[in-house]
């Protein structure tokens, strides 16, 4: 199966350099002339494309001009927008904003967020003892199917707010006369891996979203609307908890459990899922992670500086307060919470289907990597010395083409 | 079973522990788990032989004077070796035994020396033999098959 990915790269950007190698947990990206990126590794975290010094990496997502194929179009903005923006800016305007931008309405996405919370908190009620990790990430996600197959069973099987907005979004087309094809669902979202999560689900076979914008790429028209007094405010319809989803922990206190761990930034969410495959993490009954530090206001895709956003999130969360009801959840069908598909393993390490020659192909590499320094510099291009020994196996790379090997034969 | 005669058949991973060395705790069996995703071992074998070998490192660093920790993979299994120079465990049987633990106040106070690591890779291995003589050292082989 092919995979999708929403990370690029923007060739005449790169400058060549191997910054975005090191920082890759997956080691998808070899330097040759420019970066590529091994399509089938990506799991979208996005932190190539931070790490980054000269903007080549970008994630791939759709433009406004795609809401011209559609006759009604819907709005779909992740909390996290509401941390871009400073005291200026009216909350309440920057969901208006987005009718200046061309939708026809707008659904909060963080009254989803309010509704996942709700449907978390039936699931861990009635499920006592099993340590849970949070599915709201669609990196970690991919993460825990890449590196860690056998945690699958512990992602919470909830759906993410996106999808549950996006229900809620074609249903609101839908009672407004409109056909399921003219009704088009934009996702606003501060980073590539929900592009992925749209474009090639994990827990369905296809997504109630049609598309997704950047927040970054949306960023100055909402500056720029919000200012403007045609812009009309549109009412903010989530509770606090809701709108505090958009900063890493925001969902532990949103589902209020007090046994809970919250880990952000993709290394340590690494760390992490290696403890609990060990069995080191038991008295833990919620596992809440984000690829980005900060969580998704920490997002690649987004202006502001993270913790300046998160800080603006949570007295944002605190201003509009309010406790959750579980009546609330009635609102909602209950299937809009149901993992359609199971959650599959994705080994994407792995050498060959064949045990056998997998494991020639292991010595063959250890071979290789025993005359070479160990030093995991990076400077051939992959990450580390092994990954260029398998490369060389595998025959993506022609040659062995370390630094430290020829200047000890010109000795 | 498996002889050096077929050997292209075999791959080795080992790494060297260092006793009380805690920061770099976790790294033969890192190693361990890499190679095998690279092999492609499934996920419940993955997880299985990651605590094996997780357990027995730490073993290693809590108990030991020092060893190594090392890997073998066959066709048909694979084999968690664990290989110190010492002090030896006196009493195998019972340190095989749920929360028999001989792990000194100190280390329990950072949290380990529970009492479970042996058992626990009793459970996980198909095959569990340890060899240790008081003095000389103890080695450690869990089985596990493909």
């Amino acid at each position: 199966m092919e995979y999708f990915h929403s990370v690029q790269l923007r060739e005449k950007f790169c400058n060549g350099c191997t910054l975005c190698v090191k920082v890759c947990p997956t080691e998808a990206i070899r330097v040759k002339e420019k970066a590529e990126i091994i399509g089938s590794r990506c799991i979208d975290c996005g932190e190539c494309i931070r790490v980054c010094p000269n903007h080549a990496k970008t994630g791939k997502v759709d433009s406004l001009t795609d809401l011209e194929n559609y006759k009604y179009k819907i709005a779909l903005p992740d909390p996290a927008i509401f941390g871009q923006f400073g005291k200026t800016v009216n909350p309440n305007k920057i969901l208006g904003s987005f009718m200046s931008l061309g939708f026809d309405e707008v659904v909060d996405v963080a009254l989803a967020c309010e509704y996942v919370s709700l449907a978390i908190k039936q699931v861990l009620r009635n499920h006592k003892g099993v340590p849970f990790i949070s599915a709201s990430c669609p990196a970690v996600i991919r993460l825990v199917q890449a590196l860690y197959p056998d945690l699958i069973k512990y992602l919470i099987p909830v759906e993410s707010p996106l999808e549950v907005a996006g229900q809620m979004a074609l249903d609101l087309g839908l009672m407004k006369g409109y056909e399921s094809h003219e009704i088009g669902i934009f996702y606003i979202s501060p980073c590539p891996a929900k592009m992925t999560a749209v474009k090639q689900p994990v827990a369905r076979e296809i997504s109630t979203v049609n598309g997704v914008l950047s927040i970054v790429d949306l960023y100055g028209n909402i500056l720029k609307f919000t200012q403007t007094d045609k812009c009309k405010p549109k009412d903010l319809k989530a509770k606090g908890l809701g709108y505090g989803w958009a900063r890493a922990g925001g969902e532990s206190l949103a589902i209020s459990c007090s046994d809970n761990v919250v880990i952000d930034g993709i290394e340590q969410v690494n760390k992490i899922l290696r403890e609990i495959e060990i069995g080191k993490l038991t008295d833990v009954e919620y596992i809440e992670c984000w690829a980005c530090v900060g969580g998704c206001v920490g997002g690649p895709a987004v202006v502001e500086n993270p913790f300046i956003a998160r800080v603006r999130v949570r007295k944002l969360a605190e201003s509009i307060g309010g406790a959750l009801d579980e009546q609330k959840l009635l609102e909602v069908p209950p299937q809009y919470f149901d993992w359609q598909t199971a959650l599959k393993p994705r080994q994407i390490l792995k050498y060959d289907s064949d045990i056998l020659n997998a494991i020639s192909i292991a010595n063959k590499v250890q071979e290789i990597l025993d005359c070479l320094p160990g030093f995991d510099c990076g400077a051939c291009g992959a990450p580390t010395c092994r990954a260029h020994a398998e490369d060389k196996i595998q025959g993506t790379t022609q040659e062995i083409n370390c630094v430290f090997q020829k200047k000890e034969s010109k000795k | 079973m498996m002889s050096s005669e077929t050997a292209t058949h075999t791959h080795i991973v080992k790494t060297e522990v260092l006793a009380m060395h805690f920061e770099r705790a976790g790294e033969g069996s890192s190693k361990i788990k890499k190679s095998l995703q690279l092999i492609g071992i499934g996920p419940e074998l993955l997880r299985r032989i990651a605590i094996i070998s997780y357990e027995a490192e730490m073993n290693l660093v809590i108990h030991s004077l020092g060893g190594e920790i090392s890997c073998e993979f066959y066709p048909d299994q694979v084999k968690i070796i664990a290989k110190d120079h010492g002090p030896g465990i006196a009493n195998v049987e019972q340190a095989m035994l749920e929360g028999f633990s001989t792990a000194t106040d100190d280390i329990r106070e950072m949290g380990f020396g529970a009492g479970i690591g042996l058992p626990n890779i009793k459970r996980c291995a198909d095959y569990l033999e340890v060899e240790s003589t008081l003095g000389i050292g103890t080695t450690l082989v869990a089985t596990v098959y493909l």
